[in-house]
């Protein structure tokens, strides 16, 4: 059992011995390959370095002339700049020629499209030649307005997409006419009340306010003692249709409200109402256009104008 | 089933800043709240339909901003009002100091319409605090817990109705 263990003993100790050798051997050859890397390393920053001074010395004369040339050609903009804008200032007719190609084009594309909308209206009117619509044309004819006036006139007018009556001081709606219903109705009218209050407040005038105007559209407001009435209006609303329009208001108004307590109104069904008289505003804006025409043609020729009358 | 009428009636929130006007409302029309606090600027609309009885009562809600002394300027938003509701900070006394002055103002402009006085943020005060309190109201409310909120309104609703 001793000898066994004797000689175990042996061997151990000739493993110990080869491993310390080849530990030995292991280290001094990691020992040449760390000294190879570290002068490849020193080298090849060497070469890169010469390399550098190298590309430098060929890329130098080359960059030198590139930014030259792009001073000039800077200094050739900046002239041309100059000279186009002289040149379109002597030359207006000839720029005007020169962008008509472009221009032209556009402004015929826009009188093109307008026009093609005018006259699918027109052709939707005609269309509805028997219709109650076309009965009003002939009786308004009688009257000296031809039709195709009217038509024109139906056609390019403004319409109304929204009309509120509304409690002058509470902002509580009490009528509503609409083309699309998309709105609160309701919150609309409160906050119309509170811009309306807020500018008799800040401005302590005692004028009201009687348009606001956003985007294609206007609003017209007409102000009475209990209510006031709101036309959204969008197209074209010249002066002349904002003051038909008032008038517009203020007779709905002594028709149907100002003689009327808050009990009768409500019993009505107002909402009815405004939508007839909002349908019948195209006719009696045309009259009322034709009758100030004819006021002012009196007025100029200080004398009766018999050609207004057809018969 | 409703088979009575509808009614519009416009009710105002008065009180001063940072009192919790537009949280109220905001709670009692969304049923929401937010911590983050916004300036109302000028007055804020917001419309809530309540059922009372067999009526439907449309509710125009303004929420006046600022404080009353301050905005004798703008009375305007005050006129037509069918109902008042005045907010104070229940965990600020300064909110509350000028209440009886403002309401006796607002009521001369306004006269014969109810006047609800509302103690908001009852949820930053415990029960103790609150027992302590030297002025007199209506209701505490919280925005936040959404407590007593709808109650207000209604009350209020009922008021304008009678």
């Amino acid at each position: 059992m001793a000898e066994n263990t004797k000689h175990t003993e042996d061997a151990f100790s000739k493993v110990n011995v080869f491993f310390d050798m080849f530990e030995e051997v292991l280290h001094k050859q990691n020992q040449q390959i760390e000294q190879r890397i570290t002068q490849e390393i020193r080298n090849i920053k060497e070469a890169l370095s010469q390399e550098e001074i190298k590309i430098q010395e060929k890329l130098n004369p080359v960059l030198e002339e590139k930014v030259e040339r792009v001073k000039e050609e800077l200094g050739k903009i900046n002239n041309i700049s100059a000279v186009i804008k002289k040149e379109i200032r002597e030359s207006q007719p000839e720029m005007i020629d020169a962008l008509y190609p472009i221009m032209g084009k556009l402004v015929q594309k826009f009188i093109k499209v307008e026009l093609e909308r005018l006259n699918e209206n027109i052709n939707k009117q005609l269309d509805n030649s028997f219709s109650w619509g076309a009965i009003r044309r002939e009786l308004l004819g009688l009257l000296g307005i031809k039709q195709e006036d009217v038509l024109l006139a139906q056609a390019s007018q403004a319409t109304i997409n929204e009309f509120f009556v509304i409690y002058q001081n509470s902002g509580i709606l009490q009528a509503h006419y609409t083309k699309e219903d998309v709105i609160d109705d309701d919150m609309v009218a409160g906050m119309l009340t509170a811009i309306k209050s807020f500018i008799n407040d800040a401005f302590r005038n005692s004028a009201d306010l009687e348009t606001i105007e956003y985007g294609n559209s206007k609003i017209l407001i007409f102000s009475a003692v209990r209510f006031y009435l709101v036309a959204v209006v969008s197209g074209v609303v010249d002066k002349g249709f904002q003051e038909r329009m008032q008038s517009y208001m203020q007779l709905f108004y002594e028709t149907h409200l100002s003689n009327f307590s808050d009990e009768e109104i409500t019993e009505k069904d107002l909402n009815k109402i405004l939508k007839k008289h909002i349908e019948d505003f195209p006719n009696y804006n045309l009259i009322a256009q034709k009758l100030n025409d004819y006021r002012q043609n009196i007025k100029q020729k200080g004398n009766f104008n018999w050609k207004f009358w057809r018969w | 089933m409703i088979t009575g009428k509808t009614l519009s009636k416009k009710v105002i929130l008065i009180g001063n800043f940072g009192v919790g006007k537009t949280s109220l409302t905001r709670q009692f029309v969304y049923q929401k709240f937010s911590d983050e606090y916004l300036t109302t600027l000028g007055v804020k609309i917001d419309k809530k339909v309540v059922e009372i009885g067999n009526d439907l009562v449309n509710l125009m809600i303004w929420d006046i901003a600022g404080e009353v002394s301050q905005t004798r300027v703008n009375t305007s938003y005050y006129l037509g009002s069918n109902g008042i509701i005045y907010v104070f900070d229940v965990s600020r006394p300064s909110t509350y100091e000028q209440m009886e002055i403002d309401i006796e103002y607002v009521q001369k402009l306004l006269p014969n319409v109810p006047v609800l006085r509302v103690a908001n943020k009852a949820d930053l005060l415990t029960e103790e605090q609150i027992a302590n309190i030297s002025v007199s109201y209506d209701f505490l409310c919280s925005a936040k817990t959404s407590h007593n909120v709808e109650e207000t309104f209604l009350k209020l609703t009922q008021a304008m109705l009678s």
